[in-house]
């Protein structure tokens, strides 16, 4: 009803209306199409892909000004850097006197070239804005492109449509809550609506609510009005809250699905030593893998990249050897995700470098970082 | 291996709750034969766990093949001579349904669709929890770890070697009822080998029960149809959905709460002497097996469905003579303190806490108005029991006086002091406050009501329904 609604006042609307307007900043070379200006210790370096950004001992920005046309809601920005490196890109109004700035952080980990979608929704004000990357001390980066997306009015009322059917995953709070639908306005907030816990995006179930009893309010009103009986009134009520119910359940009961499709393709039918679980990645395959070491020993010591919800489901996976820290006494080191763990030239488990048990040999390699140890007799 | 342990392990507590439910039915039956196997199939783990409890810790037995099975096949010969005796053996029952009544067709085709909706999401679940590992923090913590426990070391052990000479005190989720982790020790102990997958299968036990029971409760109001509506309503809640394919503990209590409310209706309902003889017993022996379920049921509801029972029974039903019931409310009471009374001797002897993983006794009250917000974002915020928080109030307040009439008034009063109960609880306990602001344990109560809401809101319906016609 919603949608074909939409397509006919879409058809009434004049094409600017329709129309996507996306506004792209190059950077390549030969495609720079804005007037650019470097400010602070910001030192700039044109590039086939993009512009070589680079800051000393200080912060450095890159700006320029767009008009009081653009009225995007939501950008993506496409960057690299070969370390791990965080940027910012702000906006501020340049209506005086009432200025305002915002700022949103990135980071940039592959070392290749990644999209960064981020909304503007709401905090984007009419007329013109000075739009900036903001680069911290001892930062190197490569700016390709920025894209600031305005809309069209039939993408603004599709997209809080489409993202009540994102949905999100298996989470150790499931069990307890699940947040359900969240409405997003643009594609940058669709996409990560679920990213941040709790969700910033407007409650779907809340708007669903309110809705429902601004629509049952106007029932009742108008059945009184018409002189409707009020047993009438009370079945369209029904009827339509029976159908929000129906609605909702295939919304849920989708989420729910597509839980169960996940855990079947990343876990149950993927092949062993391959397996990735929820939140828990490889760490049922590597359980598999260090209990034979551990079946004859009452105890062992067991150091994982974070005590919960490692330590206790290891404990009931290996039961009944227990795991702990008990490093004077036990003999087998089970060690999972420990980057910061090894065994030096000496035969001797080292935590950052330094030595904190006899000799001994490592008895299986899972991957770089988890491996069972066990101390020479 | 594991299919051939499932079936005898639930064959056999299927089979003790079955024969102790016809006992509490006496010669004339209530249930149907399909009911009273629901009945006993949701009954009959907690019964069977119980004797076993018993004659462990009276140091007849360990927690071994024999364990298990001797206690459980006592009680069936037991249960079977007595039924032999009274005539309750035989696999009949009365018709107590409303009969099959013509809808239109877009109508029976959506309720289809609608159960078509429902199996698939339940087939779905049970193939995951049958499939992944144990991933949720009170299962591996508790009660698949206090399982496995009983089965390696074939005791009932109370504490949880926590590593490094640390251990998890009795305190702690020892003071849980042992009866879910006993069932899955009792299947493992079949098999021959703790195995995941079929510990994780017996809690679709309980929600296939929770969802029969559901069934044949609604069918005494409505047709087939339309109770098929009842299990979509209740599979479609989320945390209901999620809990039933999932091992944790609070399907198993709410299919209990549910058998509880459903006998209270039926009696509520009855007015023959016999009928309500039976429903008395039953409510009773449902009671007390409540009580060895998890902790709260001690704290929350077993004293408000007791408390329905008086206002709304005995002192709501003008024309019940007392006096010619006596024997029966006697023997009820006798039957559900027979099974409380053992487990709370037991906790009081070993010092075991009341309450729901945290300690009732020396609790601080406070004033957390905090928790209000918490519990209004969780009700309208979050998707957890989809419109259930809005239609629910709405209802009773369109039904209005009617309602409040009718026998269904007993559960809407049950579900509203218990939710009430525990946001008081909520709010009053600092401990339990923390819970509820993290909504770690706001949900669990609400779970284990839910099917009784979906029971009231369905009254409501066909009252509203039938004053349309």
């Amino acid at each position: 009803m919603i949608l074909l609604l939409t397509a006919v006042l879409s058809l009434m609307a004049p094409a600017s209306v329709i129309a996507m307007q996306s506004h792209r900043f190059e950077f390549g070379e030969e495609l720079i199409n804005a007037n650019w200006t470097g400010k602070g210790q910001l030192s700039m370096q044109k590039g086939k892909d993009g512009i070589l950004l680079q800051t000393g001992n200080g912060t450095g920005m890159l700006t320029t000004t767009v008009g009081a046309d653009i009225r995007p809601q939501s950008g993506v920005i496409i960057a690299a850097s070969g370390v791990p490196s965080r940027f910012y890109f702000s906006w501020t109004t340049l209506n005086e006197p009432q200025n305002r700035s915002f700022t949103l952080p990135f980071g940039l980990t592959t070392g290749a070239a990644e999209n960064q979608d981020f909304s503007l929704e709401g905090n984007w004000q009419t007329g013109s804005h000075e739009i900036a990357i903001i680069l911290p001390p001892h930062t190197a980066i490569v700016l390709m492109n920025i894209e600031l997306r305005d809309q069209n009015i039939f993408e603004q009322v599709l997209e809080p449509l489409r993202s009540f059917w994102v949905f999100d995953t298996y989470r150790p709070y499931s069990i307890n809550f699940v947040w359900g639908p969240q409405i997003g306005w643009n594609t940058a907030e669709r996409q990560h609506l679920f990213d941040v816990v709790p969700p910033v995006s407007l409650s779907g179930t809340l708007a669903m609510n309110v809705m429902l009893l601004v629509l049952m309010a106007a029932m009742y009103c108008i059945g009184v009005w018409r002189k409707t009986q009020k047993k009438q009134t009370l079945k369209r009520i029904g009827i339509l809250l029976l159908f929000v119910w129906i609605l909702f359940d295939a919304r849920m009961g989708s989420e729910f699905l597509s839980w169960v499709w996940t855990d079947h393709t990343t876990y149950i039918s993927a092949e062993h030593g391959q397996r990735q679980f929820r939140d828990r990645d490889a760490f049922y395959d590597f359980a598999d893998f260090a209990a034979p070491f551990v079946i004859d020993r009452e105890s062992y010591v067991f150091f994982a990249e974070y005590p919960w919800p490692y330590l206790g489901n290891m404990r009931y996976l290996t039961y009944p050897s227990i795991p702990g820290i008990d490093y004077l006494n036990d003999d087998t080191w089970v060690i999972y995700r420990r980057s910061d763990m090894g065994v030096d030239e000496l035969g001797q488990m080292t935590v950052d470098g330094e030595a904190v048990s006899p000799q001994g040999k490592i008895l299986g390699r899972f991957d770089d970082t988890s491996f069972i140890f066990r101390v020479s007799k | 291996m594991s299919i051939l342990a499932f079936m005898i392990g639930v064959g056999i507590t299927t089979l003790v709750g079955w024969l102790a439910v016809g006992a509490a039915q006496g010669r004339t039956p209530v249930l149907s034969r399909y009911e009273r196997l629901a009945w006993g199939l949701t009954l009959g783990p907690t019964l069977g766990m119980f004797s076993v409890f018993l004659c462990h810790v009276l140091g007849l037995t360990k927690l071994n093949l024999t364990g298990f099975l001797a206690p459980q096949l006592f009680l069936i010969a037991i249960l079977g001579i007595f039924g032999w005796k009274l005539g309750t053996l035989n696999f009949r029952g009365p018709k107590p349904y409303v009969s099959r009544q013509s809808h239109p067709r877009w109508m029976t085709i959506g309720i289809g669709l609608l159960c078509i909706w429902t199996a698939i999401k339940i087939i779905a679940g049970a193939y995951d929890l049958i499939s992944v590992p144990t991933y949720w923090d009170d299962s591996f913590n508790n009660w698949n770890m206090r399982g496995k426990i009983f089965y390696m070391t074939e005791e009932l052990q109370l504490e949880i070697p926590g590593g490094n000479g640390v251990i998890v005190t009795a305190g702690s989720v020892g003071s849980y009822p042992p009866t879910l982790p006993l069932m899955k020790t009792f299947v493992s102990v079949l098999r021959g080998a703790w195995h995941e997958p079929l510990v994780n299968s017996v809690h679709l036990v309980w929600f296939i029960g929770l969802l029969s029971v559901l069934y044949f409760t609604l069918r005494r109001s409505f047709d087939p149809l339309v109770s098929a509506l009842g299990i979509w309503a209740i599979v479609s809640l989320p945390l209901i959905l999620i809990h039933g394919n999932n091992p944790y503990a609070d399907i198993f209590v709410a299919a209990h709460v549910l058998l509880a409310a459903s006998a209270l209706l039926a009696l509520r309902k009855s007015h023959v002497s016999s009928d309500i003889q039976a429903w008395t017993k039953l409510f009773f022996l449902t009671l007390g097996l409540l009580v060895f379920t998890k902790n709260e049921a001690l704290l929350l509801h077993v004293p408000l469905l007791c408390l329905a029972a008086v206002i709304f029974e005995i002192w709501h039903r003008k024309n019940l003579a007392l006096k010619d019931h006596r024997k029966t409310l006697v023997t009820g009471l006798c039957i559900a303190v027979a099974f409380a009374l053992p487990w709370l001797s037991f906790k009081w002897m070993n010092g075991l806490t009341f309450g729901n993983a945290k300690s009732v006794s020396g609790v601080s009250l406070t004033f957390n108005p905090v928790v209000l917000k918490a519990i209004w974002f969780h009700l309208t915020h979050e998707a957890n029991w989809l419109l259930l928080p809005l239609v629910l109030p709405l209802a009773l307040i369109a039904a209005g006086r009617r309602f409040w009439r009718s026998p269904e008034a007993v559960l809407g009063a049950f579900v509203l002091a218990d939710i009430a109960l525990q946001f008081m609880l909520f709010i009053m306990i600092q401990a339990l406050a923390t819970e509820a602001i993290n909504q770690t344990g706001l949900s669990r109560g609400l779970l284990q009501v839910a099917p009784v809401a979906v029971l009231v809101i369905f009254s409501l319906w066909a009252m509203m329904t039938q004053e349309t016609n």
